[in-house]
């Protein structure tokens, strides 16, 4: 695998699910066990309640744009060859919003409500990264 | 929240150089800054005995308050940081008025300063924590989760514009009308002889202007400048004695909601709507009562949405509020951002929201260059927004 450039995630063990849920091809999502709630960002416990019974829920991947952004100035010369390219906040179908990129469509076409799902990038040993791409529904 | 039972107020405010100002860091700035402040007012530097700043990144030191008052010989019983981005300056002045009531102080003064343009100081800080990028804005624009969003490259621009899209897909808000927030405000800053940005822009202009996160181009993104200010507050009575009248802290509210824009609840609603509604209750005011706006615009998306969520206009209606800027440029029913804000004035970072304030209080003093003075102005209201619409602090001021 050539140098991967770009800020990568650290894998703690709050987050570590999440990671080898990606690495494996599934996109594991936390639950509370007390309170029944879905949350992101991945942690230990529930940001509601505080309870640290969670549970990691192997969720469809698929979900829809809430919202996007397309990235015309990078944050560093790492993703200076990138540009022009997609930040979104996707909205679950389980319920949680996520942070990613959109891939596999010219930027300008990607709208907010289109439905996506979730593939997988593998950028190194450890990490696997969940990005998202067009669903059709059928 | 009920008001002070002293009656409080801002009585006296300056401004450092701003820009482009090479060679003085934060402290010297807030130092300039504060001697203009007092002769404002008349207050003398040992009569100070609260003093709440902001930090810098620039010369990042762990107890930033106390390096200044160090710094420039002040020796306050009360004193304090705040750091809640944009949002922090009115937070610090309802601070002052908490402490003045709790008889904690009787004079406060607020300052913030950096050096983003300039970095004046900031080697120094390299050298001695061993930050090698050696570049500060890269300090600021760091907001984002380390693990969750900044490996799919966000940026502080781009977390603002998931707003601005979403506010367009819900409401039909177009970028012509978030275009002519930019141009409005610009208008504004090319009557202001200190402003950064003199030249007037059109919708034209922005439109065309260099794509940064879509929809924002190059104009709707605020301004890298060097700059600070100082503010004086005390009770009425203590103001009874000095140089000018006092302009009354008739209200304030602050909210927070999160961090992280991935963890917003809403991308059209922000915790101005909570901030709005303390603020308005605590002054026994509504927004009708306004005569002029000083909101934050660290983006052309924000004063937008905040015009909303402030209740002068409907959710959604944004758009047609700023829309030929009539409404909202000098001489029309809400005159927002009357200096030039973030976006054509001065963005020092951490500092740039105090010049809402002492752009009010000049406001409200009559003291601003003719063209650019608000009819008659009774009351303003000004806003801080911190991180990505993540705190928002409102405050409401007052002619007596
Ligand atoms: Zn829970």
């Amino acid at each position: 695998m050539s140098e991967y450039a770009k800020p990568l995630p650290d894998i703690t063990e709050s987050t570590k699910p999440f990671w080898e849920g990606c690495k494996a091809g599934k996109l594991l999502l936390p639950k509370c066990r007390s309170c029944g709630q879905m949350f992101f960002f991945p942690n230990h416990f529930c940001p509601e309640c505080l309870s640290e019974d969670v549970d990691w829920i192997d969720s469809s991947g698929k979900g829809v744009v809430h919202t996007f952004t397309i990235i015309s100035r990078p944050p560093s010369d790492a993703f200076a060859a990138d540009v022009p390219y997609v930040v979104a906040v996707i909205d679950l179908e389980e319920g949680p919003r996520m942070l990613s990129n959109v891939i596999g469509i010219p930027p300008e076409h990607v709208r907010v409500g289109m439905p996506v799902e979730v593939v997988f990038e593998r950028v190194s040993e450890e990490i696997t990264l969940p990005k998202f791409r067009p669903f059709d529904r059928v | 929240m009920r008001r002070w039972r002293k009656r409080i107020a801002i009585v006296g405010i300056g401004e450092s150089d701003l820009g482009t100002v090479p060679g003085k860091d934060s402290y010297e700035l807030s130092r300039q800054a504060l001697i203009r402040a007092l002769d404002d007012c008349g207050v003398r530097k040992s009569e100070v005995d609260g003093v709440m700043t902001s930090g810098a990144f620039s010369v990042l030191y762990p107890m930033h308050s106390l390096l200044f008052c160090e710094y420039v010989g002040l020796r306050p019983r009360y004193t304090s940081v705040m750091q809640i981005g944009g949002a922090t300056h009115i937070l610090n002045v309802l601070t002052a008025a908490n402490a003045i009531e709790a008889g904690m102080c009787e004079i406060a003064l607020i300052t913030s300063a950096e050096s983003l343009r300039s970095f004046a100081g900031f080697e120094r800080l390299i050298r001695l924590f061993g930050n090698a990028s050696g570049d500060m804005t890269a300090v600021y624009s760091a907001i984002g989760h380390p693990d969750f969003e900044v490996p799919f490259g966000t940026t502080l621009i781009g977390q603002y514009a998931l707003y601005a899209n979403r506010h367009m897909a819900e409401f039909g808000t177009t970028h012509e009308q978030l275009a002519q927030v930019a141009v409005s405000i610009r208008k504004h800053a090319s009557m202001h002889p200190q402003a950064q940005k003199r030249q007037e822009i059109s919708v034209e202009d922005v439109m065309n202007a260099k794509p940064i996160a879509s929809p924002f181009t190059k104009d709707e993104c605020s301004l890298i400048s060097d700059g600070g200010a100082a503010i004086i507050v005390t009770t009425f009575e203590r103001a009874r004695d000095l140089k000018k009248k006092p302009v009354e802290i008739l209200g304030g509210g602050a909210k927070t909601t999160q961090e992280h824009a991935t963890l917003s609840k809403s991308f059209t609603t922000s915790p101005a709507v909570s901030a709005g509604n303390d603020c308005f209750a605590m002054a026994g005011l509504t927004p009708a009562d306004v005569d002029f706006a000083e909101l934050y615009d660290c983006f052309s998306i924000t004063p937008l949405i905040s015009l909303e969520d402030f209740g002068f206009c409907k959710k959604g209606e944004g758009g047609a509020f700023v829309e030929s800027g009539k409404r909202i440029e000098i001489g029309g029913e809400l005159p927002i951002v009357t200096h030039g804000g973030c976006l054509s004035h001065c963005h020092p970072g951490l500092p740039s929201g105090i010049f809402h304030i002492t752009e009010a209080v000049k406001q409200l003093r009559c003291e601003v260059e003719p063209a650019r003075q608000v009819k008659d102005p009774k009351v303003g209201l000004v806003s801080g927004v911190g991180g990505i619409f993540s705190s928002v602090t409102a405050l409401l001021l007052a002619k007596v």
